[in-house]
C-alpha cells in the first residue's frame, strides 16, 4: 500500500496547477488540493501498479472540481470587475480562462490533465474514466479549438522560444 | 491529416510513436506547424498565472519598491522639520506660566448643605404599560 505522505508530496503540485488552471482562483485550487489529499487520507489507496496512484489522485481531483463547479453553476457565478487596464500578462491569463471555459468539460479536463499536471494518455484515461484513443481524440479537438481561440497569442509566442516540456519546473513529478 | 496531428501531437507528450509515422507527420506542413502551435501554446499555460490577482502581483510588488525612497524623504524631512522646529522654539519660548494653586474638593457638612426643593409633578410608572411611542411626540 503507497503511503498517502508519499502521495502528498508527489502530487501536490500537480494537483494545485490543475484545480488552478480550472477555477483561476489559487485561493479556492488550494482549498479543494486540500480536499483531495484528506481524501486520499481517508481513501484506501489502490493497491495497483504505483504508476496508476497518479490516475486515482488526479481522478478524486477531478470529481472535486466538478461537484465544485456544478455547486458553483447552482449557485450562480461571481463576476469579476476590473476597472485598471489590463497588463499583458493578465490578458493572456483572461483569454486562456476564456478560451479553456469554452471547451467541453471533459476535453477541457483531458487538456489540462495533460498540460498542467503532465500525465500521460494511459493516465488521463483512468482518471476519466476514458479509453486511450478517446484521451487522443479529445486532446485533438481541445488543441484545435484553443488554437484557434488564442490565435493571436499563439503567434505571438511562436516569435519566442518553443519548448517540449514548457515550464513545469515547481515540483513537477513526471 | 488527422493521423499527422496524432502522431505530432504524441511525440510532443512523450508518448511512444513510430519512426516512420513521426517522419512522415513532420514531411507534411500541417504537421509541422501543428507542432509549432502545440509547443506555443504549452509555453502559455505554463507561462501565464492561473489568475488575475496572480497575474497583478508583480507590478504591485515593484510599485512598492518604488514608493520606498518617497517614504524615506518623507521621513527625513518630517524628523529634519521636528529637529529644527525643536531648536526654534526652543529659543524663543516664553517662561512656562505658574501652575495655578490645587484645588481640593472638601466633603460640605450636613448642616451647610441646601435640601432639594420638593417635586412638581409626580409620574407613576405602571408595569404591563406599553411604552413605545406608536403617534406624535409626546
Amino acid at each position: 500500500m503507497a503511503d498517502t505522505e508519499a502521495l502528498f508530496a508527489l502530487h501536490r503540485q500537480g494537483v494545485f496547477r490543475y484545480l488552478c488552471r480550472v477555477l483561476g482562483r489559487p485561493d479556492t485550487a488550494q482549498d479543494l488540493t486540500q480536499e483531495v489529499f484528506l481524501r486520499v487520507t481517508r481513501a484506501r489507496v489502490p493497491d495497483a501498479d504505483p504508476s496508476g496512484h497518479r490516475a486515482w489522485v488526479f481522478k478524486i481531483a477531478r470529481n472535486l472540481v466538478l461537484n465544485h463547479l456544478r455547486d458553483g453553476a447552482r449557485r450562480g457565478q461571481s463576476v469579476e470587475l476590473v476597472d485598471a487596464p489590463a497588463p499583458a500578462t493578465q490578458e493572456l491569463t483572461v483569454a486562456l480562462h476564456q478560451a479553456l471555459a469554452a471547451l467541453a468539460d471533459v476535453d477541457r479536463d483531458v487538456f489540462l490533465l495533460r498540460e498542467s499536471a503532465g500525465l500521460s494518455y494511459d493516465e488521463i484515461a483512468a482518471a476519466c474514466e476514458l479509453s486511450v484513443e478517446a484521451v487522443r481524440g479529445r486532446l485533438r479537438r481541445a488543441r484545435l479549438e484553443l488554437r484557434e481561440s488564442l490565435d493571436g497569442e499563439i503567434r505571438a509566442a511562436r516569435r519566442g522560444f518553443v519548448s517540449l516540456r514548457g515550464r513545469m519546473s515547481d515540483g513537477d513529478e513526471s | 491529416m488527422t493521423d499527422h496531428l496524432d502522431v505530432v501531437a504524441a511525440f510532443a507528450d512523450g508518448e511512444h510513436v513510430e519512426a516512420d509515422a513521426l517522419r512522415s507527420a513532420l514531411a507534411d506542413e500541417a504537421g509541422r506547424e501543428y507542432l509549432l502551435d502545440l509547443l506555443a501554446l504549452r509555453g502559455l499555460v505554463s507561462e501565464a498565472p492561473a489568475s488575475r490577482a496572480a497575474a497583478a502581483e508583480p507590478p504591485r510588488r515593484a510599485a512598492a519598491w518604488r514608493l520606498l525612497p518617497v517614504a524615506a524623504l518623507l521621513v527625513a524631512g518630517v524628523s529634519g522639520g521636528f529637529a529644527i522646529g525643536r531648536q526654534t522654539t526652543g529659543s524663543i519660548a516664553p517662561e512656562p506660566a505658574p501652575l495655578a494653586p490645587l484645588v481640593t474638593a472638601q466633603a460640605i457638612p450636613p448642616e451647610l448643605r441646601i435640601p432639594a426643593p420638593a417635586p412638581t409633578r409626580v409620574i407613576k410608572l405602571e408595569t404591563g404599560t406599553s411604552w413605545n411611542e406608536r403617534s406624535g411626540g409626546n
